[in-house]
């Protein structure tokens, strides 16, 4: 056997090695149900903004707590609190993809990402994703 | 009765939309010319196929140009009533934006890349010589595809690509506000949506050309490859393919990092490089052709690697449409925070791809056993089999990236749809890509001692010594000086840290070396060395950067919430509130908020921010500096973004 193709064969072993090793890295998109049943453990949480209750966040107080209600995709509705400033526009966003992890019933988030509507028709635009 | 609407400029958006489809339509000719003039055996027959291709690409060229500038005088007029204006400009857009508008959407960036395939073809037909037949019907064909994006008609009730002149009343039929002929007059059309803000940045105006720019060139190597493949004239494109190759990848290169430092300025995830899906993307593509160029030269001095060649610039330019498919398909939507959004033209980017990609590999394929390769095996003591090794090790890069910036397509496949990306992603990406960066900066620092064919033994290690043991001494002495003790993810990594270090200054100081011990000083022969110092110094900036940064606005005193505490290996209080004129700690600063300002018309609003060394309040400060961050902030609200521009410009 060539010397070219061992190497080969090693990378290949190697690509395979690290793929299969690392996939459990991978995260999961989920609901509130399913991240309240493993608390503690981090997901991803696709929803919208619950606009009819209330948002909370008073830099005087504390700058790095921001609150919120978010409605998952199975129509459940849970109270978030972020550990960072409140994002400009957040109230027009149309979906929400949050990082975090339940816990007692409130979902506690190190980051979010939204797409905003942009004023015109079905546009949109994701931005501000922040990781903490 | 047909409504006659007032106030609107009809003949600029005609003149785009027929000249868009005479660019369409005429590279379809140029295309079939090209492909006559490889397959003619008859040198007078080919010689004119060959000069009707040319006059079509000239033709299509011609149309792209004044594509773009018809486009560019609707946006810089403010022609409101045209939606592409409408969407991405307004009235109080500096004059420089204006081009960032023209580039942030879908059409317009693809009608730049187009521009750019239409500059390198023309060039491309006055310096090919005997290659330019083969080689231009590749990049016609790519003009067909892209021009197809652009037109915005229906063929076959199938709506083929989008078209950039469309106009707010034919885009929006129903809206009652379109109903009225005066629609012009009302307030609603007079100002645009105007520009996002976080593309409001000088950056914004130069990375997209450049990057596009690169995006353009990496079809000139892959043209190369099919050509030769097309041609069975298996080895004699490799000579005239590296400049060109080389520019490509300085292009794609500087677009890179262009993006990067958009990224560092504009977005607030805190720094140059997240992994972000479109960021990856474009970085793939970039590591391939580097590979590419790699195998070349190997081939070159030594006849190996010619298969591998093949395949890299192949594959750089199938990654380009990959990425292409990725950041315009609107598939990345919940996973990348600057993709484009869907315009409903993933089916056509998927043709796109196959259309290239499926001849290509399928071409390779079968003529592979006729690719010629020497009998005799590399050396291990050759430059050739390293300069492969390294190749594979970027190819391995580049599959890891890719195989992980697509989960947004696995999730696609039955079974996978709840698939999302890390929880943290920098760090998934870091811990495997910093072994790539050991191995690739230790092969940068060495391989240039080793010789072509074969190297005598005992031979390098006498020269290595040197720079091994200066490149030892530099890194316990950065180690130890400069205090590099990133432990947040435990001491492993910081192993890994510590080995990077020493692999990226040995790349920087092997090459400075060889540029006296092997090339004797001779600059003109020293473009690698200077080339790979260079990538060391990006590596050893790389490391240094993400190592030593360092939050100094944590918030310590707040609201305990006991829960993101140190052994969860996160600190989201991040955030540290600066009332007016009062100093706050913040790390070895004391910083005081002073003051801001703002004017009418211009939506940001400037602070100035004062900082001052000190170990208690009273003390006299060591240093003494101010910073003058600005943010655009939402005159509604009023909400400022505290201390976050403060703490991106002082990550380090």
């Amino acid at each position: 056997m060539k010397k070219t193709n061992i190497v080969l064969l090693v990378m290949i072993a190697a690509c395979v090695a690290a793929l299969v090793m690392t996939i459990g890295d991978f995260g999961t998109y989920e609901t509130f149900a399913t991240a309240s049943a493993k608390e503690g453990k981090m997901y991803h949480v696709v929803g919208a903004l619950d606009t009819t209750k209330e948002m909370h966040y008073d830099a005087q107080k504390d700058a790095n707590h921001f609150t919120f209600y978010m409605k998952d995709k199975s129509g459940e509705i849970r109270k978030v609190i972020y550990n960072g400033t409140r994002p400009t526009d957040f109230d027009k966003s149309t979906e929400l993809v949050l990082t975090g992890k339940m816990k007692n019933g409130e979902f506690y988030c190190n980051k979010i990402l939204m797409k905003c509507p942009s004023k015109y028709k079905d546009q949109q635009t994701a931005s501000s994703g922040r990781s903490v | 009765m047909e409504t006659k609407f007032v106030g609107e400029h009809l003949l600029p958006g005609q003149i785009g939309h027929l000249f868009a489809i005479v660019a369409f339509v005429a590279s379809i000719p140029a295309t079939v010319s090209y492909a006559c003039a490889v397959r003619a055996k008859d040198v007078a027959v080919s010689d004119s196929w060959r000069k009707l291709g040319r006059w079509g690409y000239y033709v299509q060229s011609a149309s792209v140009l004044v594509v773009f500038c018809t486009l560019y005088y609707i946006i810089s007029n403010h022609l409101f009533e045209y939606k592409y204006a409408f969407q991405h400009s307004s009235r109080s857009l500096p004059m420089n934006y204006l081009l960032a508008c023209f580039w942030e959407g879908q059409e317009g960036s693809f009608l730049l890349w187009s521009f750019w395939h239409s500059v390198l073809g023309v060039i491309l037909t006055f310096t090919t010589k005997k290659w330019e037949a083969p080689v231009m019907a590749v990049i016609s064909l790519a003009q067909v595809c892209l021009g197809s994006m652009l037109i915005g008609i229906y063929i076959l009730n199938y709506h083929v690509g989008s078209d950039p002149f469309i106009l707010m009343r034919l885009e929006n039929v129903g809206a009652p506000i379109f109903q009225s002929a005066n629609y012009m007059q009302m307030d609603f059309m007079k100002d645009g949506n105007g520009l996002n803000i976080l593309l409001q940045n000088y950056w914004m105006v130069i990375h997209p050309p450049v990057l596009f720019m690169g995006f353009a060139c990496t079809i000139i190597p892959f043209a190369y490859a099919v050509a030769g493949l097309w041609t069975k004239d298996f080895g004699g494109w490799i000579k005239p393919a590296l400049p060109r190759a080389l520019f490509g990848t300085m292009m794609l290169g500087t677009g890179i990092m262009m993006g990067a430092a958009w990224a560092y300025e504009s977005l607030t995830f805190g720094g140059y490089w997240a992994w972000d899906p479109v960021e990856n993307a474009s970085l793939v593509p970039w590591l391939t052709m580097v590979a590419g160029i790699h195998t070349l030269l190997a081939y070159k001095s030594s006849g190996h690697a010619l298969k591998s060649t093949f395949f890299f610039f192949i594959i750089t330019f199938v990654l380009i449409l990959y990425s292409t498919f990725l950041t315009r398909s609107g598939i990345l939507g919940q996973t990348s925070v600057h993709a484009f959004t869907d315009l409903g033209m993933s089916g056509q980017l998927l043709v796109f791809m196959g259309i290239f990609t499926i001849p290509a590999i399928w071409m390779l394929i079968r003529y592979s056993k006729e690719i010629p390769s020497p009998k005799r095996e590399e050396s291990t003591y050759s430059r050739e089999f390293w300069l492969f090794v390294g190749s594979l090790v970027l190819l391995v890069a580049a599959i890891q990236i890719t195989y992980a910036t697509s989960i947004p397509v696995w999730q696609k496949i039955p079974g996978l749809e709840k698939l999302a990306p890390p929880t943290e992603p920098e760090f998934y990406y870091n811990k495997i890509q910093i072994w790539v960066a050991i191995v690739l900066g230790l092969l940068t620092g060495l391989i240039q001692f080793l010789k072509w064919k074969d190297t005598p033994r005992g031979t390098v290690l006498k020269k290595l010594l040197l720079p091994l043991g200066f490149s030892l001494v530099a890194t316990v002495a950065i180690i130890v000086f400069g205090k590099v003790d990133y432990n947040k993810y435990g001491p492993g990594f910081l192993v890994a840290i510590y080995m990077m270090l020493f692999a990226s200054i040995f790349a920087i100081v092997g090459n400075f070396t060889y540029i006296f011990s092997g090339l004797k000083g001779k600059l003109k022969a020293a473009g690698a060395s200077i080339a790979h110092i260079g990538f060391g110094m990006v590596l050893l900036g790389v490391l240094i950067s993400s190592s030593k940064m360092q939050v100094l606005s944590l918030d310590k005193a707040g609201i305990p919430d006991g829960y993101f505490n140190e052994e969860s290996k996160q600190n989201s209080r991040e955030n540290l509130m600066l009332p007016k004129g009062m100093p706050i700690q913040m790390g070895p600063y004391y910083v005081t908020y002073e003051g801001d300002s703002s004017a009418v018309g211009d939506p940001k609003s400037y602070y100035v921010v004062r900082y001052e060394r000190k170990p208690n309040r009273e003390a006299v400060p060591t240093e003494r500096f101010t910073l003058y961050p600005d943010a655009f902030t939402n005159a509604k609200g009023g909400r400022h973004d505290y201390a976050e521009p403060c703490f991106q410009a002082l990550s380090y």
